[in-house]
């Protein structure tokens, strides 16, 4: 049956191969058509003239072949540079190798000498990686860097000082321009400000700024002057204000500190300090933000002593507190029954506010 | 196709500029090509539209000319899309034919092709032409017309049939054989 079925297959394969040879000689005698010349040129100029605009065609090949490696490597530089920006602009964000590469060096102060100090003072970033200093160290970075507000003010006061002195035709006057002179020397010094011993050289005057600002003031009565008394008060103030905060948070010493004026350094006694006293009874800024009272004494590190702790001992007093709330503390010591604190702290609020108004309760005779 | 007279020799070099190598090649293929699409399409006006567009699409692809196949079958294949297109906008019938579900495209006894062979306005216009077989192969069906047209004018192979297409070389191979079947019966008859 397979046998059979195979030569039929066969002898059909092989008809049909007959059959096809005798049709295919009959279609060829059946003549040929063809396409009309007109229609030939038309043709054949189309693909000439597809031929002569072949280089568009390279220079779109040429774009199509680099956009892509373009568009990478400008999207590689533009996530580059983002990472950048965005580390420079949150230091925390970096790794510690990475923020010592991209944040720029401080420059090294002119007047430190090269022992002292060998790498320059910690940027404010780097607090994370590098170990707490020490009180010494503080001090000695406060110094070498307590310059630049009151290098602004000297020389902000510079001119107007000459140009009065030339008005007033008190420049005959050899006594008062060699004091003004020599006020100007030392509030332009940072040595004589920050009097430490690792930078002060022996030239400097040791004039305090307080004596500075009295000193001037003495010598102009008039508003600029007294102005910028005003203005070094202030910014001593307020730079004591952010002093106090990195103390109670832990913070490394920054430059303001020193810049609050040389009275805040014990130099290595532990006296009472000017300006830390004067402290309390200074209102705070409008723009400073109220200290936190409470977490600074947990806050201070073990290891930061002498002007931190008189530090702490500002920030704890009270005095910081408006009348209001001093006042309503006292009631609440009153009512509690802690009749001692409360005789205390009202005799203190009586003795700084002697002029405020006792409520009904506390004026009644005890 | 390595040869440097072959159709892919001359197609590259087309590609990289010589016009005179379209030349050549058009000149190798007008003729049956335009008898293929002629036959298949009917209407000289429309087959030769057909005709142009194909050589149009062919100088429009030449940058994507791939030496893959052989190019006589890709220059059928082109043609075979366009005839396509117009069968499905101009001759729905035709077109349906290719649709159906028999692989070979048969729709149509031999003996139904005979029979409409022998009514008087084919045989007068057969007689009138000289030319039966061509009366022959336009009553054939569109597939199985496509399949002989492709052997005999394209020179294809049923493989190269199957492939341009687009269609098992069973299916091509049938419809092939279905025409040469219905023609031999057609000019037995006719004689």
């Amino acid at each position: 049956m397979n046998d059979k079925t195979r030569r039929n297959d066969s002898s059909n394969e092989s008809e049909f191969e007959r059959d096809l040879a005798m049709t295919s000689r009959d279609y060829k005698n059946a003549g040929a058509d063809a396409p009309p010349p007109a229609m030939d040129d038309a043709i054949r100029a189309a693909a000439r003239r597809a031929v002569k605009s072949q280089p568009r065609v390279i220079g779109k090949s040429w774009i199509s072949r680099w956009s892509a490696p373009i568009s990478a490597a400008a999207l590689v530089v533009l996530a580059v540079s983002v990472g950048f920006i965005a580390i420079e602009e949150q230091p925390e964000l970096a790794p510690a190798p990475l923020k010592e590469a991209i944040r720029p060096k401080a420059p090294a102060p002119v007047a430190a000498p090269a022992a002292a100090e060998p790498n320059a003072a910690p940027a404010t970033g780097a607090r994370s990686s590098s170990p707490p200093a020490t009180v010494s160290e503080k001090k000695a970075r406060l110094d070498r860097q307590s310059v630049s507000p009151r290098d602004q003010i000297a020389e902000s006061t510079k001119p107007e000082l000459e140009r009065r002195r030339f008005e007033s035709g008190e420049a005959a006057n050899g006594a008062m321009l060699a004091k003004e002179r020599s006020d100007a020397v030392a509030f332009n010094s940072p040595v004589a400000i920050a009097s430490s011993p690792t930078a002060a050289p022996a030239a400097a005057s040791p004039t305090p700024a307080k004596s500075i600002a009295k000193d001037t003031q003495s010598f102009v009565s008039d508003p600029p002057l007294a102005n910028v008394a005003a203005a070094q008060e202030i910014a001593g103030r307020s730079s004591v204000d952010t002093a106090k905060r990195e103390v109670a948070q832990d913070k490394p010493v920054t430059p303001k500190l020193a810049s609050a004026g040389g009275a805040l350094r014990n130099d290595g006694n532990d006296a009472p300090l000017p300006v830390a006293q004067k402290l309390p009874t200074a209102p705070a800024p409008a723009a400073a933000p109220p200290v936190p009272v409470v977490a600074s004494g947990a806050a201070i590190a073990p290891s930061v002593s002498g002007t931190a702790s008189r530090l702490q001992q500002a920030l704890a007093d009270k005095s910081t507190e408006s009348p209001d709330v001093w006042m309503k503390r006292i009631l609440d010591l009153k009512q509690q029954g802690k009749s001692r604190e409360f005789e205390e702290e009202l005799a203190k609020f009586r003795k700084r506010y002697p002029d405020f108004a006792l409520p009904e309760e506390l004026k009644a005779p005890k | 196709m390595s040869d440097e007279h072959s159709d892919e020799a001359f197609m590259l070099r087309y590609q990289a500029g010589d016009a005179a190598a379209f030349d050549e090649l058009y000149a190798r293929h007008r003729g049956a090509l335009f008898r293929f699409i002629t036959r298949q399409c009917r209407v000289r006006e429309h087959a030769e539209e057909i005709f142009q567009d194909v050589w149009m699409s062919l100088i429009q692809a030449a940058d994507r000319y791939r030496v893959e196949a052989q190019f006589r079958t890709w220059l059928y294949t082109l043609a075979h899309n366009k005839l396509m297109d117009y069968f499905r906008s101009n001759a729905r019938a035709e077109a349906v034919l290719y649709e159906v579900k028999d692989i070979d495209g048969e729709t149509e006894t031999i003996d139904g092709v005979a029979s409409r062979i022998e009514e008087p306005h084919v045989q007068a216009e057969s007689r009138e032409q000289g030319n039966a077989i061509l009366r022959l192969l336009a009553a054939l069906p569109a597939p199985q017309r496509e399949a002989f047209l492709l052997y005999e004018e394209g020179g294809l192979s049923v493989e190269e049939i199957a492939e341009a297409t687009g269609v098992s070389f069973e299916a091509a191979k049938s419809r092939l054989r279905y025409a040469v079947a219905k023609l031999r019966k057609g000019l037995a008859e006719y004689a």
